[in-house]
């Protein structure tokens, strides 16, 4: 893990922390030995959850696949408010501000934190490659790329900065995209 | 690969970079200390090389024990023998409990969606009309938008969470409709103290204090004004407006709004629809924006006084382009094309039709009272009528009060068709307040004028 890698990882903690948790879930489902738990560790394995190699290649690609979308999800869910209030209706009142600070807090670290280690999702490369039936090669392959993919990027802090810059944008243009959407909306007067 | 082989080679992690530099440095460490004993044993006598346990003379060696687990240290089984951990710490590590923080965590942000979605839900009415003002915005609604605003924050008045977004977009409405005092209002109340001091929330800032200056010009104009009853008269005009111009050094009155004084003034004592013009030009001038409610529909008539239609309908269709419900534009235009020679009727009623399609029901009354004009310029006086009642009806419905220039049109039209009930029930109504019709009414009623003549020749008794 490089300096910039953990950085991200202790800023967005919440995230890192509910992934590991979907993926002890998925382990205990199937039956995988889980080797290290600590994850409030000041080190390499913060927030990680180490675990053995999983039995089969449906189960690799769960462990590895499934906190993703699970991540994803409840980023969607948390900022679907969080993002309108915060920024689009900049919503005032101390309840408001506090808990859809919170919110945006914990969707922005989901978000940042989806994709299985590297390691990981080679894993599931090479167990799909050498064990996957020929169904399984073409169901699992996009999944499989997209954590490939998505692992490569977000330990090399690009999926953050993404983020950063798409929260940035929101800020800046904020009035365009308000008019925007109230043009692209049907005529909500009634 | 089987399961067992899978177990035997557990997944190479982040963390395994760090352990493989510390298993490597461990390594080390025991090689140096084997050789170390190597030597050691080699130089001793030959006796003590070989200890030999009593008893156990066929004791195996430790070297054969065989594996151990990486876990527990107890030997591994036959069973077991590939795998790097023994299979009560297998049966352990697959039951492990997840971590508890972990689960709080993930409590925690279902617990926040759950308020998120409440607060969207909440915040949905809300945010549905401040869409619907902005789409009005957009299409150039502005009376439609300001309506939406105001119920948007009527509902939320006594609430602790508005939105800043709509607050500042009804305060820049308020602005450009002409409204400083309800655009400060709503930032002296609805805007949160810190937010206002931020650099990009000058403009709002900038909003109170013209308030601030144009009604402090206001006062200081009214004891101006009150020293003087008859401002026709050249001595006391020179001296009013010397008093007003000396305002325009002074930072605490607005500019704008002396001005304007300026213009009442002028209108005030009769001067010129020329320099009116002029002066109205010279608001325009050092207006930002804010006040051209108060200068628009009155350059549209004065242009159309100094200049005909065609400049009139040059200012017109500004107005028109920065608000079509601009009711005073349709008004003051309607006025100027009336008061020609020979009034273009046509133009009359496209410019009601317009009205109507542009402000369907806020500004119904206006659009009807277009209507009877034009009716009554086209000789349909009857309609014209029926056109007006239907206008009072939409002031009872909309909760206005009408204009004595209102009444007299309605007078106006009920003369021309020869309604005398309804005359004199004006007549009635008017007399309970001390009111009069205009003369020019009478002048109807008794046949001297047609309705056409009245509308032109009204001396700006009818609306």
């Amino acid at each position: 893990m490089n300096g910039i890698d953990r950085v991200i990882r202790v800023l967005t903690a919440p995230g890192v922390w509910i992934r590991s948790f979907w993926v002890h879930l998925l382990c205990r489902i199937w039956a995988v030995p889980v080797t290290e738990t600590r994850l409030f560790q000041n080190k390499a394995t913060f927030g990680h959850l180490q675990h053995m190699a999983p039995p089969t290649v449906g189960a690799a690609f769960a462990i590895g696949f499934v906190p993703a979308l699970l991540n994803r999800l409840l980023a969607l869910l948390l900022f679907l408010s969080s993002l309108l209030g915060l920024f689009l209706f900049r919503m005032t009142g101390w309840v408001a501000l506090s808990a859809n600070t919170l919110a945006f807090w914990f969707a922005f670290s989901l978000y940042v934190n989806t994709y299985p280690p590297a390691e990981h999702a080679r894993r599931m490369q090479t167990m799909l490659r050498g064990q996957g039936t020929r169904a399984q090669k073409i169901l699992l392959a996009p999944g499989t790329f997209c954590c490939a993919v998505g692992s490569f990027l977000e330990r090399r802090g690009v999926t953050f900065l993404l983020a950063c810059a798409g929260l940035a944008a929101l800020v800046l243009w904020q009035g365009a995209l308000f008019a925007a959407i109230a043009r692209w909306l049907p005529n909500l007067e009634g | 690969m089987n399961k067992r082989e899978n177990e035997r080679n557990p997944v190479e992690t982040p963390a395994h970079d760090a352990a493989h530099d510390a298993l490597a440095e461990e390594l080390e460490a025991l090689r140096d200390l084997f050789q170390k004993e190597l030597d050691r044993a080699k130089n001793a006598p030959d006796d003590a090389a070989l200890p030999v346990k009593d008893g156990a003379p066929d004791a195996p060696p430790d070297a054969d024990e065989g594996p151990v687990c990486a876990c527990c240290g107890a030997p591994l089984t036959d069973a077991d023998a590939d795998a790097p951990y023994c299979e009560e710490c297998l049966t352990q590590m697959r039951t492990r409990p997840v971590h508890a923080a972990a689960a709080l965590f993930v409590l925690a942000a279902f617990l926040l969606a759950a308020v998120g979605l409440y607060l969207f839900s909440d915040s949905a009415a809300q945010w549905r009309q401040l869409f619907s003002a902005q789409r009005a915005v957009q299409e150039h609604r502005l009376l439609d938008a300001a309506d939406r605003y105001g119920d948007c924050f009527l509902m939320n008045a006594d609430r602790d969470s508005v939105s800043l977004t709509g607050i500042k977009a009804y305060a820049d409405l308020c602005r450009s409709l002409g409204d400083v005092d309800l655009a400060a209002l709503l930032v002296d109340a609805r805007f949160p103290g810190p937010l206002l001091k931020l650099p990009w929330n000058a403009r709002y800032r900038a909003l109170l204090k013209l308030q601030a200056q144009f009604a402090a010009t206001e006062q200081v104009a009214i004891d101006i004004f009150g020293a003087y009853d008859d401002y026709t008269d050249a001595a006391v005009y020179e001296d009013v407006d010397a008093q007003l111009c000396a305002l325009r050094t002074d930072d605490t009155y607005a500019p704008v709004a002396v001005e304007y004084i300026r213009y009442l003034l002028m209108k005030a004592a009769g001067k010129p629809a020329a320099l009116q013009m002029q002066q109205l030009e010279q608001m325009e001038a050092v207006d930002d924006g804010c006040y051209t409610g108060y200068y628009l529909a009155a350059m549209i008539e004065l242009a159309g006084e100094t200049g005909g239609p065609d400049a009139a309908r040059t200012y017109f269709q500004t107005a028109i382009e920065r608000n079509g419900q601009d009711q005073n534009a349709y008004d003051a235009f309607v006025r100027v094309l009336r008061r020609q020679p020979a009034p273009d009727t046509a133009a009359i009623f496209s410019v009601a039709q317009a009205a109507q399609a542009n402000a369907p029901a806020r500004g119904k009354p206006v659009w009807l009272r277009l209507f009877a004009v034009s009716d009554l310029l086209r000789g349909d006086d009857a309609q014209a009528l029926r056109e007006m009642q239907l206008y009072m009806t939409a002031c009872y419905e909309q909760q206005l009060s009408l204009t004595m220039e209102e009444w007299n049109l309605y007078a106006l039209c009920a003369a021309a068709a020869g309604d005398e009930d309804a005359c004199a029930q004006i007549e009635t109504a008017l007399g309970s307040a001390q009111l009069k019709l205009s003369p020019v009414i009478g002048r109807v009623r008794a046949g001297t004028w047609t309705a056409a003549e009245a509308l032109r020749k009204d001396g700006g008794d009818i609306a």
